[in-house]
């Protein structure tokens, strides 16, 4: 049996007494693609939230390495390996793409402000390494050539592939993507599809929400469905795709009766 | 020789600097009349003020209305130890930009807590505060009245080189100068490491920040610490620049003037406090501007800056730049 790199236990999160996500359990393996699904609303960008520390659990924990993770701030959850993008393509508007990687390297680095001054011998190591890593992750997301170029003027397919990229500055063991397909035509679709292949390759291990089936049916192997906060189906995509709960889900279940 | 664009660049800049700090250099021998190379000189302390201040607001974004308590907190600190304990001004001068160092510590560990406009309204809480203190403790501080005749920094006594005094006004002038020019280097030492970077993003998107590994709380309190020191050294060099202070020096008004400087020249640039300040020190000063219109002028200049240079005059001249650059370059 695999070990499992995240594992969630009776997450649960009021707001204002209403259930958004409740008693959710679920473990990622690593090495893992795993698809997040569910109709709008169902509480996914909310166990996002919850993973990452946005939000504090009502009840229930988050295990990440044998380490519960539980009510940890946000930037401490980052360091710890898990890096996340978000559904509005968040990304650091008035910064070159250059710089927005070189933001993004801050997790791995630790030099100080006063070695900055004095321009130690580790932190021009560490500055070296940092400027490395961003050549290298924007050659291997296909972003080179606009390096010099700030984010706000760049197209929402290119966003999304920094989005993406800043992410992988952080240098996660774990990545959450929050719907990276969508506003894409299916031909940029495609590509960020084997984008995201790649990155896995590289043993990323990939926890991505996403409502374009077609998708998640070919990236991953494994998929959690939520419904009205709840867990109801976990499996592969052929496995889910004929359970009466999700097709119900899908179909707006109530008006069956 | 071909010379790429931004190795031209690097070479205009530095002729610049070297140009401009000739320039700087010679000051006190082209102007001697003393009232100017006093106006000259608090202008310069005024720069090193809103250097300090951006630190603050230009680069992690956040809207300190107490800047003048720290300006106060400084000049006082100094002040007493050296008058009232008997201090050396130079063992005074880094305890005073300590103090206020701590002091900004210890405010921005609550207000920093609270974002946007409720940032600005708890700092300027503090700043009131502070006013009140130095206005009613008027047995160490002498009350409304102040503190009058406060020494020149005493003098220093350099190994194989002559004694450095610091009453003439050119060698309070090349203090200041230094000064500046440290606080230059600082920041663009600063800027261009993860520390500056982690600033700039809590400016920017404190969100996203978080998600990448950043702590805004620590950045943040590391900037308000770093813009107290320097506005304490500011306001150091106050006292005795112009021989009295009073609760006056940590009004609001400091704190506003500060603001408008910055906001003026240009938040968030390097060179910005400097084209803000000297613009608005010096030149109502030699265009003989009756002083109740200074608060009026200020009012309109930074009306007219805010809508049509947001970004200030280094904004401005910034993007002026990049047209010149294309039109020159045949794009």
């Amino acid at each position: 049996m695999k070990l499992a790199l995240l594992r969630v236990e009776g997450l649960t999160k009021h707001f204002h007494g209403l259930a958004a996500v409740q008693e959710v359990d679920f473990s990622i393996h690593s090495g893992e693609m795993v698809g997040l699904i569910g109709p709008n609303g169902a509480g996914k960008t909310t166990v996002f939230n919850l993973i990452v520390g946005f939000f504090r659990p009502t009840r229930g924990k988050i295990v990440f390495r044998d380490e519960e993770i539980t009510g940890l701030f946000p930037h401490k959850v980052a360091r710890k390996g898990i890096a996340r993008t978000f559904q509005d393509t968040r990304v650091f508007e008035e910064e070159t793409l250059w710089q927005s990687l070189r933001t993004g390297c801050h997790g791995w680095l630790n030099s100080g402000w006063i070695q900055a001054l004095l321009k130690t011998s580790s932190f021009v190591k560490g500055e070296g390494a940092s400027r490395q890593k961003t050549a290298e992750i924007l050659d291997f997301i296909g972003l080179l050539p606009l390096k010099e170029e700030r984010a706000k003027n760049i197209s929402q397919y290119a966003r999304k592939k920094l989005a993406i990229a800043l992410a992988l500055a952080t240098e996660p063991q774990v990545l959450l993507l929050d719907e990276p397909f969508s506003g894409l035509n299916p031909q940029e679709a495609e590509e960020i599809m084997s984008l995201i292949h790649k990155i896995w390759e590289r043993r990323v291990t990939i926890f991505l929400i996403e409502h374009n089936m077609k998708m998640v049916k070919n990236l991953c192997e494994r998929i959690i469905v939520l419904n009205f906060g709840r867990k109801i189906a976990e499996g592969s995509f052929h496995d889910i795709s004929r359970e009466p709960h999700v097709i119900e889900a899908y179909l707006g279940g109530e008006g069956v009766f | 020789m071909k010379l790429s664009t931004n190795k031209k660049s690097k070479i205009i800049e530095g002729g610049l600097w070297v140009g401009i700090t000739v320039l700087l250099l010679t000051v006190p021998w082209m102007i001697t009349e003393r009232y100017y190379s006093y106006m000259i000189g608090l202008s310069g302390i005024w720069t090193i003020l809103v250097l300090s201040l951006n630190i603050v607001l230009g680069y992690t974004g956040q809207v300190s209305m107490c800047h003048g308590s720290f300006f106060g907190i400084g000049a006082y600190t100094s002040t007493l130890l050296v008058m009232k304990a008997g201090w050396s001004y130079w063992l005074a001068l880094p305890v005073a930009a300590i103090l206020s160092a701590f002091v900004g510590f210890l405010i921005g560990i609550p207000a920093l807590r609270s974002k946007g406009s409720y940032f600005a309204i708890c700092t300027m809480g503090f700043g009131i505060i502070v006013t009140i203190i130095l206005d009613n403790w008027i047995s160490l501080t002498g009350g409304p009245s102040g503190i009058y005749s406060i020494p020149p920094p005493d003098s220093i006594v350099l190994p194989f080189l002559r004694e450095i005094a610091f009453h003439s006004p050119a060698s309070q002038y090349y203090l200041i100068l230094v000064t500046i020019y440290f606080l230059l280097f600082f920041t663009r030492r600063l800027i261009d490491s993860r520390t500056g970077r982690a600033f700039l993003a809590v400016r920017r998107d404190e969100v996203l920040g978080e998600s990448i590994g950043i702590d805004p709380m620590r950045y943040k309190l590391l900037a308000f610490t770093i813009g107290a020191f320097f506005a304490g050294v500011a306001g150091s060099f106050y006292s005795w620049l112009v021989g009295v202070i009073t609760p006056a020096v940590s009004s609001l008004y400091v704190s506003f003037e500060a603001i408008i400087f910055l906001v003026v020249g240009g938040v968030g640039t390097l060179m910005g406090p400097i084209l803000g300040t000297l613009l608005l020190t010096v030149v109502p000063e030699f265009l003989q501007v009756i002083p109740e219109y200074r608060m009026v002028i200020y009012g309109v200049l930074l009306f007219l800056t805010i809508v049509f240079m947001p970004h200030g005059l280094m904004g401005g001249i910034r993007s002026l730049a990049v047209r010149w650059g294309k039109k020159f370059s045949g794009v």
